[in-house]
Parts: structure tokens; sequence; C-alpha cells
């Protein structure tokens, strides 16, 4: 049994070999290692955390049972995310739910104090964390202004820090494309900025 | 709002801060010169990018307010269905297609015959012999097609299991 805190250098891909061979209980490993990860991408799309725990899980049981598909070129992770992509795509179609980024509710929090890091910095004074509280609201409203594929696609990229090679992979689009949308996001949450502020 | 830059010097836009804060495909842009004499602009800076920072856990809603034994929790449950999926056999086989061919194969071999022999009445009707077979022939048939006739009628007589070697002179024929 592999310990829980996997080192980051193990090679999952003779890790994968073995599991095919038979040592089905390596496969522990990749649900301890991306569990959250995966998650977390598929709440970007679903935007519902009980919906995105059913989406990892059936990833990962996806994964498991198509573990002969595997290409060795690629990486586990990247193949992973690219089935938990399919997922949420097929939910969000059978759920006809067309707008599934947009309009994203504004929770308690997000109008209460600032985030931590602001208060624990060198400079807490309340001038700052106003600052800081009046940015996040209007990159929120900029990033809601965002078409859904946009907003996936530059989460992705920002916060999810997925490189681009491996957002075209995991969506099925090319990597023009997804520079493109990355552009046209970006642009957008500027002209949106701009607008705020006049 | 800025200490050490001249007036006429115009501070950076918050829609400048923003994509210096986050390149578009993540390869930085140029740093304007005046980032590097304003320090309330430098200060800016730092700002939107702690902020961004903190709208990565942010926009996850409570999945970034789970604790590990949470996540345990769930990993735990994904590696039971794991389990569940192994011991129920829905586990796949790299020979699942080999498997799943031959069943089609084998299905198609027994219904096959069924579809191709004919009806239980005309089965009744049918001649049982060559002979009955050929002595039976339809009167408003010419030569040729008493002949055309007469050899359906023998090969539909050796499908139905009569015997090649009875001097049909099918055989010969075909």
């Amino acid at each position: 049994m592999i310990p829980r805190e996997t080192p980051s250098e193990v090679d999952e891909t003779a890790l994968i070999r073995e599991i095919r061979r038979g040592r089905t209980e390596l496969f522990e490993h990749f649900v301890r290692r991306y569990q959250r990860r995966i998650t977390r991408i598929a709440y970007r799309f679903l935007r519902d955390a009980g919906e995105a725990d059913c989406a990892a899980q059936e990833s990962f049981l996806r994964a498991y049972q198509n573990l002969g598909d595997f290409r060795e070129g690629s990486t586990f992770e990247t193949w992973l995310t690219r089935i938990c992509i399919n997922w949420c795509k097929d939910r969000l179609k059978r759920h006809r739910r067309v707008v599934f980024f947009h309009q994203a509710p504004v929770r308690d929090d997000e109008e209460g104090e600032a985030p931590e890091h602001l208060a624990a910095s060198t400079d807490p004074s309340p001038e700052r964390r106003a600052a800081g509280r009046e940015i996040r609201e209007r990159l929120l409203e900029a990033l809601g202004s965002l078409s859904p594929r946009q907003r996936a696609v530059f989460e992705m990229k920002h916060f999810e820090e997925m490189s681009i090679p491996d957002i075209a992979d995991a969506t099925g689009l090319d990597t023009g494309t997804i520079k493109s949308h990355l552009f046209r996001a970006a642009r957008k949450i500027r002209e949106r900025l701009e607008d705020c502020r006049s | 709002m800025n200490e050490h830059t001249p007036d006429t010097e115009r501070h950076l836009s918050d829609a400048e801060l923003f994509a210096l804060a986050v390149p578009a495909t993540g390869d930085p842009e140029a740093i304007p010169p005046h980032l590097s004499r304003c320090n309330a602009c430098s200060r800016a800076l730092k700002e939107w990018k702690a902020t961004f920072a903190s709208l990565a856990d942010a926009e996850t809603g409570e999945l970034s307010q789970r604790t590990d034994a949470e996540w345990r929790a769930r990993e735990e449950a994904t590696l039971e269905a794991i389990r569940l999926d192994g011991r129920s056999g829905r586990r796949v086989h790299p020979w699942r297609w080999a498997v799943a061919i031959a069943a089609s194969l084998l299905v198609a071999a027994l219904l096959l015959p069924g579809l191709r022999r004919p009806p239980a009445g005309r089965i009744a009707a049918a001649p049982t012999t060559p002979a009955a077979a050929a002595a039976t022939p339809s009167p408003e048939l010419t030569g040729d097609d008493a002949a055309d006739d007469r050899l359906l009628r023998e090969a539909s007589y050796l499908a139905g299991g009569g015997d090649v070697d009875s001097g049909t002179g099918l055989e010969g024929r075909l």
C-alpha cells in the first residue's frame, strides 16, 4: 500500500503499468494525490460542491475502469482532467444548464472582511484593507462578465495553474483557441475594469 | 496617492495593473518605467496580485473551507467506490472487446440459420425429394425458366437436409 503522503517524484507511468498487471491497490496513490484538484476543477464547471464531489468520484472510477486506454505519452493528471471535464460537460448538457459559469451567486463572506493575507500583510491599515476589498469586488464582477467557456479556460490557467498545452489536452481544444480565449478574457476584464472606473 | 513621481506622469490604471498582475497567457508583460519610480503604483500592483491569488480559493466556494479530515473522507469514499466496482466485476479487462465480438458472432451464428429457413407452412408444402421437385414444374414456365426453377428446387431440397448423393446431378451443375 502506498503511503498517504506520496512523494511527487513517483513515476506514475510505472505505477499504472503495475496496476494493469493486477496491483490494483496502487490506484490509491492517484486518488490521494489528485482528488482535491479534480474536485476543484469540477467545481469551476458545476458551481456546486456536492456535484463536484460526484464528478471527481466518477472521474476516478472511469479512469480506473479504462486504465487500459491510458496512453503513456500523456500524464495521468491531464488524462484524468479530461475525463472530469467531459463528465461535467455531459452533466451540464443533461441538466440543460447553458449558462454554467455566469452569474455565480455572491456569497456572504465576499461582502465581509478582506482576505486573510491582506489582514496579515505588512500594512494592515484600514485603507489598504478597503482597497483590497474593492479590488476583489471589481475582479469578481469582471470575471462574471466572461462567457462560460472563457471563464473556464481563464480559471484553469490562472487559478488551477494549468499550462496551455494541458488545458488544450483536457478540453479537446487546440492551443491557439485556448490562447485566444485567454486573450479575449483578459481584454474583457480590462474593459470591465475601465468601465468601473469611469 | 503618488509620492515620488512628477505631477505630469500618469499613474497606472486598474486595467493596466490587472494586465501586469495577471498576464493573459502567463508570459509577463513589459514593465512600464513608471512602476519603478512610483511607490503607490508599485504597492497597488502588489495589492492586485495578492487579491487575485486569493480569488483562486474564494472561487471554489465551500471547497476552500474543507478540513483535511473532510477531504480524507471523500478520498475514502472514492476508494470504496472503486473497490466495490472491482468486486462487482465491473472492472474492465483488456480482452473485453474480444469477448464482446465473440459473443456477437455466436449470437449471429445461432440466429442466421433460423432467419434463412423458410416459414413452417412453406416447408410443409415443399417437395420432399428432388424427383418430386422436378416433377412439379409450373406450366407457364419456358424451357430455361423451368431449368432454373428445377435447380432452385433442388437447392432448396439440399438446404433442407436432402442427400447430395441421391443422383440429382446438382453437384455437377454447381
